[in-house]
């Protein structure tokens, strides 16, 4: 029996050790984290929509209308206290393969996609991780010769495939062939909860600020985008 | 054993994923391509060395019959301590390794030594012993890795080295290819050991 709570009573005394130490570590830690992320967040909104770096961003949250769950959305005026809309911004969260891939999407006021950014994925490295992938269009040889071409400013050829789409571009397919978005080979679970999550977001969006122009850009299947009929 | 030869073996004579098969789990699914086989070796040989000292000092107060609980517990408290940190204090460096912490749970190269060394040694040698697995374990996914890249994607580092024309080999990229892959270097680094076998029997009958 005294052996029995040995036993009991080491298991328990490392478990108690570990996490108390991680709680701590966690409090330490978790502001300095948050705060890093809210400042990367702020530069990937800038960065997808294209805009100057002094544009201001206003959040607004919807009332649990939208699909039954509130909707927080982005706009973003040219400066602080400027009545000059540039466009929205919101987060999308999709579901991946291994973890909640999450991307900032910037929309133009005609409900066009600028750019979209993934800020966060823990997807498996070498497939799903692709989807952040800058594609590097030097050799090898060119490299070790020293006279590589600078792509510093090239962007993820699969984030770039979502600029200037609608809702109704929105779409994953699997050949070079096909209009939409070219899944990453052997990572179509990355692929599609990218896409999904930036579709259904982009519908909520424009169902709560309505767009400037119909032009039939926008009409999603299954009506889940109505439009309001209203200007930005 | 001498300490250098427990630094030592690791890398060739007891390599975890050729000679031990531990650890092919990660070495399977991380091996797509050189950096991301350099990334996971680093922050596994990172983790390896910190539970090794770990389960080194706590080695005399564990109970044996429940030391595995015990040693599962102490890996996954530093592994979300590296996470933890590493975001905050790190964040770029998190951004490039992040992504392989969560696979490290599963890499059982960290509590096979756990169970096979560092319960069983001393500090200096436990930590001897990681890093010489870490390195081994490093440089059996980059080899892995180089290959898989090579023919999948017909570069290396990320840069082409065939040319734009290269149509890659798609099956290396996916897990067949690490399969395929493992299973040949396993085979050639057996023969090769036989036949160094061969060589000392031999000087050995006749000396």
């Amino acid at each position: 029996m005294g052996n029995f709570l040995r036993l009991v009573g080491a298991l328990a005394f490392i478990a108690l050790v570990a996490s108390f130490g991680l709680s701590a570590i966690y409090g330490a830690t978790h502001e300095i984290t948050e705060t890093y992320k809210q400042a990367e967040e702020a530069q990937a909104r800038i960065e997808a929509l294209a805009c100057d770096p002094d544009a201001f961003f206003v959040e607004t949250v919807t009332d649990s209308l939208v699909g039954g769950q509130p909707f927080s959305y982005y706009t973003a005026y040219a400066s602080e206290g400027s009545d000059d809309v540039l466009g929205y911004s919101f987060t999308a969260y999709g579901k991946g393969y291994s973890s909640t891939i999450v991307t900032i999407v910037g929309v133009d006021l005609a409900g066009i996609i600028c750019g979209v950014k993934i800020t966060d994925q823990k997807e498996t490295p070498g497939l799903g991780s692709k989807i952040q992938e800058v594609a590097s269009q030097n050799t090898i040889w060119a490299v070790m010769a020293g006279n590589a071409v600078d792509e510093s400013g090239v962007k993820p050829w699969f984030q770039k495939q979502f600029e200037m789409l609608g809702v109704d571009g929105l779409r994953v397919v699997k050949s070079t062939t096909d209009e939409g978005i070219l899944a990453v080979t052997g990572a179509t679970i990355s692929s599609d909860a990218v896409t999904e999550s930036v579709s259904e977001g982009l519908a909520m969006l424009l169902s709560v600020v309505g767009v400037e122009e119909g032009d039939g850009s926008r009409d999603a299947d299954g009506g889940t985008a109505r439009e309001l009929g209203e200007g930005a | 054993m001498r300490p250098l030869a427990e630094l030592v073996k690791g890398i060739y004579k007891e390599n975890p994923v050729f000679r031990l098969a531990l650890g092919l789990c990660p070495a399977l699914a991380v091996s797509t391509s050189v950096e991301n086989a350099l990334g996971m070796g680093a922050a596994a040989t990172f983790v390896l060395v910190g539970s090794n000292i770990t389960v080194s000092f706590i080695r005399k107060f564990v109970p044996t019959k429940v030391r595995i609980p015990c040693y599962i517990v102490v890996i996954a408290s530093f592994v979300t301590t590296v996470e933890l940190v590493m975001g905050a204090y790190l964040p770029e460096l998190a951004k490039s390794l992040g992504i392989f912490l969560p696979l490290i749970v599963v890499n059982c190269i960290i509590l096979g030594r756990a169970e096979a060394f560092a319960s069983k040694n001393g500090v200096g040698r436990s930590i001897l012993d990681a890093v010489g697995m870490g390195v081994g374990f490093t440089f059996a996914i980059t080899l892995i890795g180089a290959i898989r890249e090579l023919l999948g994607d017909g570069k290396l580092m990320g840069y082409m080295v065939f040319g734009p024309q290269y149509q890659p080999v798609l099956l290396m990229i996916l897990a067949p290819g690490a399969f395929i892959t493992i299973g040949l270097l396993m085979g050639y680094f057996n023969i090769l050991d036989e036949r160094m076998k061969k060589k000392t029997e031999a000087k050995g009958g006749k000396g």
